[in-house]
């Protein structure tokens, strides 16, 4: 009886998310053909290089989070709980307003630097617009940390970098999982930052929009973002095989 | 005027392989309070979910008020029940709690006001206090309260109460013991405990149900259940018991301890007897006396608590001599008809 | 130490959007709010500044109500599959916006107002979904089956019951369902076709020509005020439930 009222939920998932999805798969065999050329020729070195390009852009930007996120979810996880909850709210609050309006708002910074369409811009955006991806689960993971615990440690001899590498950061273990696969995957195919403030970083996202918008070539980019799916949940299975389940 | 409030006729609940409940047969007079007794998973919450119409048997039938209504849905059954978490409402304060079912019935507003407050004074909350409470802002006996009252206010043709006071401490739970037992002589309500405490049945109820593995052990008065249990698992359950395992021959019985003296025995040939350790005298004045060495004296506040050892047989039983010692020779003994005697 | 190096990342953090908002009242170092009437004068501007709102209303309404439910379905009768409604959080928007492109081509759908909308109850009814979800799971089923026993029929308990004790979650999914709506981007412009134009795609028309215009500044200042304006709400909310 009340199973009834899922379905109009699950019938319009499976219409207007799932169906969808297969289209893909079926327009990367080559619809209304059926070959595998599209996928020989994404092998090829011209998107190769997308690839290698969008991982470095997404390696840097999740290293140059987690070594700016971890000293920030420390802190905000060691205050007081009045105090943590202000600071996570200061946190949150920017990512309440679109990706594209934060870009927006840099352009501004990057242009008075003279540093706009460059790599570095790029990275700056990247690490701006993803920052809090990464501190919410190592704080998560880090505000179940005790004090005591620290304090123990000291007590027993070690001394704080000690207690650092011994201690806190093997417990934060899953956070920096959560964290890193929140940040790696979305801005592998992230387009909007590239594209406003790259000029020419071409990467998976900026190729896909080029290839669906500019190009209409549904074949090409279709065989690209199942392969950018596939990688994805290779990342995903490996993560949820290793740790069961994702928290976020 | 029908004599039966509920009657549950081979009434049977599986669910998937598991039977939970198989093959009941109780009847629960009008104006009873009646409690369902038994230990965690013998069945006894199925029973009141199938009296309330949340779940239906798979075979039985299932009479409130003298009318079938094995498949009628909760809703129209007209029962209350008080759930072991109380389920109250918290959206609503405590007037809008108890006035819940009379809104549903879309009495006028002047009654449910008046309703409610009547209620709420039964169960002993002042309806000038505690009406615009919210829920959270209430301790837990006063959360029983309302869900009492909640229950009570549709005049229910009976009230199911699913251990209510599990949560409480125990003094607390003292407490709403006896308040509870008033309410239901002030409503004359029927009422349908169910508890796996049994201090909390034998205090409460006028008749109540043994349950074990969802069967029913024993229907009876407190008196009854204690003083004549009819199944091992019933003496087991409720109180304290030595079971002493032994042969039928003749008139009497033979065990470790020796011949025993029996008032009746039934056809089995080996038997288990059971004997209430409060049962037991110190002294030789009773029919079967056996000599045996005390291992263990616990003072209890006004009595003993002693285990003595019988031919290898360990026999508790309470006293209230001083003076007895571990290492101490005593003789203890009791009248056959103060023993029973169980199937093996 | 730390707290210099805490203060410096949140500085970083609220510099570019202080500096828009300021910079959105000045003009040649004098204060003005000529760009914020720039952007009520013009046209284009206050069209797509309608179909951005009326898009966020209407999925937030549908995704609402289809998530509510399903939510309400998922918890109380134990049904399996309940990852369907987590895949659409786990896919990059960006592979989403393509396949609904793909999927209205094949079907030769008109591209426009519909098409958008329909994508963005799809994305929307996951996230009520899952917050909903986690704030009936809070009660047990004996709060409804009281009510059954209380002669509340099945659908008298879900208006008088389960739906009042999920309206925080519904209020908070409302407002993420909002935001998320109305600030969306990617699967817009992807689904969108001629003539219907939202905000950011009106932002991101002249942004992405590297422009920093005032008055760009000026709508970009009063979209975030809308945006804090329903994360306040959200904060608020969700405090209020601890």
């Amino acid at each position: 009886m009340k199973k009834i009222s899922a379905y109009p939920g699950i019938i319009y998932l499976i219409v207007f998310f799932y169906l969808p999805l297969l289209i893909v798969i079926v327009y990367s065999f080559g619809f209304p053909n059926f070959k595998f050329d599209y996928y020989i020729e994404i092998s090829k070195p011209l998107y190769f290089k997308v690839f290698l390009n969008s991982f470095i852009l997404a390696g840097i930007t999740t290293i140059s989070c987690f070594l700016l996120a971890y000293p920030l979810a420390y802190y905000i996880a060691l205050r007081a709980q009045k105090w943590k909850n202000l600071l996570l709210i200061l946190l949150i609050l920017p990512f309440w307003m679109s990706l594209l309006l934060r870009t927006y708002a840099i352009m501004n910074i990057l242009n008075t630097f003279g540093l706009m369409f460059t790599f570095t811009a790029v990275v700056i955006g990247m690490v701006y617009d993803y920052l809090p991806f990464m501190v919410l689960p190592l704080y998560a993971s880090l505000e179940k940390l005790k004090k005591s615990q620290i304090e123990a440690s000291y007590v027993l001899g070690a001394n704080p970098w000690k207690t650092f590498f011994k201690i806190t950061l093997p417990q934060s273990k899953s956070g920096i999982i959560a964290g890193v696969i929140l940040v790696f995957i979305p801005s592998l195919g992230e387009f909007v930052v590239p594209a406003m403030l790259g000029g020419t970083y071409v990467t998976i996202g900026t190729i896909t929009w080029d290839l669906f918008l500019r190009y209409h070539d549904w074949w090409r980019g279709s065989a690209l973002s199942m392969l950018y799916m596939a990688i994805i949940f290779i990342a995903l299975a490996f993560y949820m095989r290793k740790e069961g389940k994702i928290e976020i | 005027m029908v004599e039966f409030a509920v009657e549950l006729d081979g009434v049977s609940k599986k669910y998937g392989n598991f039977e939970a409940v198989s093959n009941i047969k109780i009847s629960i007079r009008r104006g009873e309070f009646f409690s369902i007794l038994g230990p965690s998973g013998s069945g006894k919450t199925t029973i009141l979910r199938l009296i309330a119409g949340l779940i239906f048997p798979d075979s039985g039938l299932i009479k409130i008020m003298g009318q079938n209504c094995t498949f009628i849905p909760p809703y129209k059954r007209n029962i209350g029940m008080v759930f072991q978490d109380l389920a109250l409402f918290p959206h609503l304060n405590v007037f809008e709690n108890v006035a819940y079912g009379l809104r549903i019935r879309k009495l006028p507003e002047i009654e449910i006001k008046r309703k409610v407050c009547e209620w709420l004074e039964i169960v002993n909350l002042d309806p000038k206090i505690f009406s615009r409470r919210k829920i959270n802002q209430l301790s837990g006996g006063q959360q029983q309260r309302v869900a009492i009252a909640r229950a009570l206010a549709i005049e229910p043709s009976v009230l199911l109460l699913d251990e209510p006071l599990g949560s409480l401490d125990l003094k607390l739970r003292q407490h709403m013991m006896s308040e509870l037992k008033k309410i239901q002589r002030t409503v004359k309500t029927t009422f349908v405990y169910v508890t796996h405490d049994q201090s909390e049945a034998l205090v409460m109820s006028d008749r109540l149900a043994v349950m074990n593995q969802g069967k029913v052990e024993q229907v009876g008065s407190p008196i009854e259940v204690y003083e004549k249990p009819q199944t091992r698992f019933v003496a087991e359950f409720i109180g304290e018991m030595n079971f002493i395992p032994a042969e039928v021959c003749e008139d009497h019985l033979l065990s470790e301890l020796g011949k025993i003296k029996v008032s009746k025995i039934n056809g089995a040939k080996k038997v288990v007897l059971g004997v209430r350790p409060e049962k037991i005298k110190v002294g030789n004045k009773a029919e079967n006396v056996f000599r045996g060495k005390i291992e263990e004296v616990t003072y209890l506040g006004g009595f003993l608590k002693i285990k003595v050892n019988v031919n290898g047989v360990k026999i508790k039983c309470i006293t209230s001599s001083n003076g007895l010692r571990e290492e101490d020779e005593i003789e203890i003994g009791w009248n056959s008809e103060e023993a029973i005697v169980f199937e093996a | 130490m730390m707290q210099i190096f805490v203060l410096i990342v949140f500085t970083i953090l609220y510099a570019p959007i202080v500096l828009v908002i300021i910079s959105s009242f000045f003009d040649a170092g004098n204060f003005t709010l000529k760009w914020f009437e720039d952007v009520f004068q013009d046209e284009k501007i206050l069209k797509a500044f309608y179909n951005s709102i009326t898009l966020a209303i209407l999925s937030t309404l549908f995704s609402v109500i289809l998530g509510t439910a399903s939510a309400y379905a998922f918890l109380r009768s134990k049904m399996k599959f309940e990852s369907l409604f987590y895949t659409p959080i786990i896919i990059p928007e960006i592979t989403e916006a393509l396949s609904l492109l793909l999927f209205y081509k094949f079907l030769s759908f008109p591209l426009g107002f519909f098409s958008v909308l329909l994508g963005h109850i799809a994305f929307n009814i996951a996230f009520v979904f899952v917050i909903v979800k986690a704030r009936l799971s809070g009660y047990e089923k004996s709060i409804e089956e009281v009510s059954l026993t209380l002669g509340a029929n099945e659908v008298q308990t879900f208006f008088r019951v389960t739906i009042p004790i999920a309206m925080p979650g519904i209020v908070a999914a409302s407002l993420i369902a909002f935001t998320l709506s109305w600030d969306n981007f990617i699967k817009t412009v992807f689904t969108t076709g001629p003539g219907f134009q939202t905000l950011p795609l009106l932002i991101w028309s002249q942004a992405a020509r590297g422009v920093v215009s005032p008055s760009l500044s000026a709508l970009t200042t009063l979209m975030l005020l809308i945006s804090m304006i329903l994360a306040y709400f959200y904060v608020r909310i969700s405090i209020k439930r601890e």
